[in-house]
């Protein structure tokens, strides 16, 4: 019961936004801001930069907000948009690089590494690796894009967004391996 | 135990995460949105303009094309009635060149008439020649005639001259002979004749048969039906009178004959 009145709540408040109710607008900001500052900080490495981003992100979503169908849930449509504008901004500062050179990606390959890692070390660790590496891991492990979507989004082939997500898994591997070396030789 | 994916657990700590953003973020925002909202009203604002000004267009053009239908429509009939009206106002008595003059300047439908009588009553002769000159100038001075007027104005007098014997009138062509000679004798003895001592002599004759229609000199008695005829001359009947007296006059022979038989 309290699910479905949930739902109809927030049916309610964004069709409010819709029509350009600024206090429903606000109300819909602090439900979703802080979750897709996170999401627009996955791309981007300056926070400042990441947050102009995402209010772009909310403007756009406000200015369009007719036409959400109410269909599918509101914070997948407003990721969606949070990733397009975080591409846009990259492409924009022309930090989008991808490696012409393809990889053959062995077939036992795994990506099990049995280790505990803190939220802001993951995050430094994403931040290290290329513009290009980053973003497709990102899209793929994280917000969970396939291959041919991520493609479509970064205007590369789906074998390029392949060997994208393979060299990263393989360097994010190494730092890992390196971090935990660093931090038992401290212990 | 099975080994958990290392990508799931980043997603998972990942997703849990949520960074707050700055305090005058939504400020910005709501600035944004602001700006966005009066430039929509402002593009709306011409849209609207922009609709009722086509609106306002088509409703002008379709009133004025509404006008000016039916003020080609009304031309025709009224022509036809006054023609009608002033033709037997022409066979049955004089008019003179003040009358002329003022229906002129009443209307222009008048004009019409006014120019048929003199092709009608004198025709082939100097003098009266000169008259009609001096009548239509006065007459295109004032009224802009337009020019389907002008065109019926044709057609009338084509039709009166084949429809109307010149012996109608008498008594008028008779003085109107008795102006030309008088003209003809001051072009003899002077070598020309000014427009003024036309106009003159032209009014001096007009009073006389006006004064000769309405005063009996044997009598010398005042014609009471020459005034009476000069009056209700001025009287329009429309087609209701005109049904009315109809009417009105078959009603009375009907009663006549029931008299009558009852005797």
């Amino acid at each position: 019961m309290k699910v479905i009145q949930l739902h109809n709540n927030n049916t309610v408040l964004l069709k409010k936004a819709a029509k350009n109710n600024r206090e429903a607008q606000h109300e819909v900001y602090k439900v979703h801001a802080p979750k897709m500052l996170s999401v627009c900080r996955y791309y981007i490495k300056d926070i400042q930069n990441a947050e102009s981003v995402m209010l772009n992100g909310f403007f756009k979503a406000f200015t369009n907000l007719k036409s959400f169908k109410h269909q599918g849930s509101f914070e997948g449509w407003l990721r969606r948009i949070m990733v397009r504008e975080s591409i846009s901004f990259l492409r924009q500062q022309k930090k989008i690089e991808f490696s012409i050179e393809e990889v053959t990606i062995p077939q036992d390959y795994s990506n099990n590494i049995n280790t505990e890692i803190e939220v802001a070390q993951i995050q430094q660790l994403i931040d290290e690796l290329p513009e290009g590496y980053k973003m497709v891991f990102v899209m793929y492990a994280i917000e969970g894009y396939k291959h041919f979507e991520i493609a479509e989004l970064l205007n590369i082939t789906e074998g390029t967004s392949k060997s994208q997500l393979f060299k990263a898994r393989q360097m994010l591997q190494k730092k890992i391996k390196e971090l935990n070396k660093t931090s038992y030789g401290t212990n | 135990m099975a080994p958990i994916k290392f990508e799931d657990k980043l997603k998972d700590k990942l997703e849990n995460r949520s960074l707050q953003p700055s305090s005058d973020a939504w400020n910005t925002l709501a600035d944004r949105l602001n700006t966005e909202d009066k430039k929509k009203n402002k593009i709306r604002f011409w849209w609207i303009g922009i609709a009722a000004s086509i609106f306002g267009v088509i409703l002008i053009t379709t009133q004025f094309y509404k006008n000016t239908g039916e003020g080609e429509v009304s031309p025709i009939i009224v022509d036809s009635e006054i023609e009608i009206h002033n033709d037997e106002r022409l066979i049955e008595e004089p008019v003179t060149l003040d009358e002329i003059v003022s229906n002129s300047e009443e209307n222009k439908d008048n004009v019409e008439v006014v120019n048929t009588v003199e092709v009608a009553s004198v025709p082939n002769d100097k003098a009266t020649e000169r008259q009609k000159q001096i009548a239509n100038d006065k007459a295109i001075s004032q009224i802009e005639e337009p020019q389907n007027a002008v065109a019926s104005l044709g057609e009338t007098k084509a039709e009166i001259n084949d429809n109307i014997p010149v012996k109608i009138l008498s008594s008028e062509e008779l003085k109107v002979i008795e102006v030309v000679d008088i003209i003809k004798e001051l072009q003899a003895n002077e070598s020309s004749v000014s427009d003024k001592e036309i106009d003159s002599l032209l009014k001096q004759a007009q009073r006389e048969i006006l004064k000769q229609q309405i005063f009996d000199e044997a009598t010398k008695t005042v014609s009471a039906d020459a005034l009476l005829q000069d009056v209700e001359d001025e009287i329009v009947h429309s087609f209701r009178d005109k049904v009315y007296e109809a009417l009105k006059s078959s009603y009375n022979s009907v009663k006549t004959a029931v008299a009558e038989r009852r005797n």
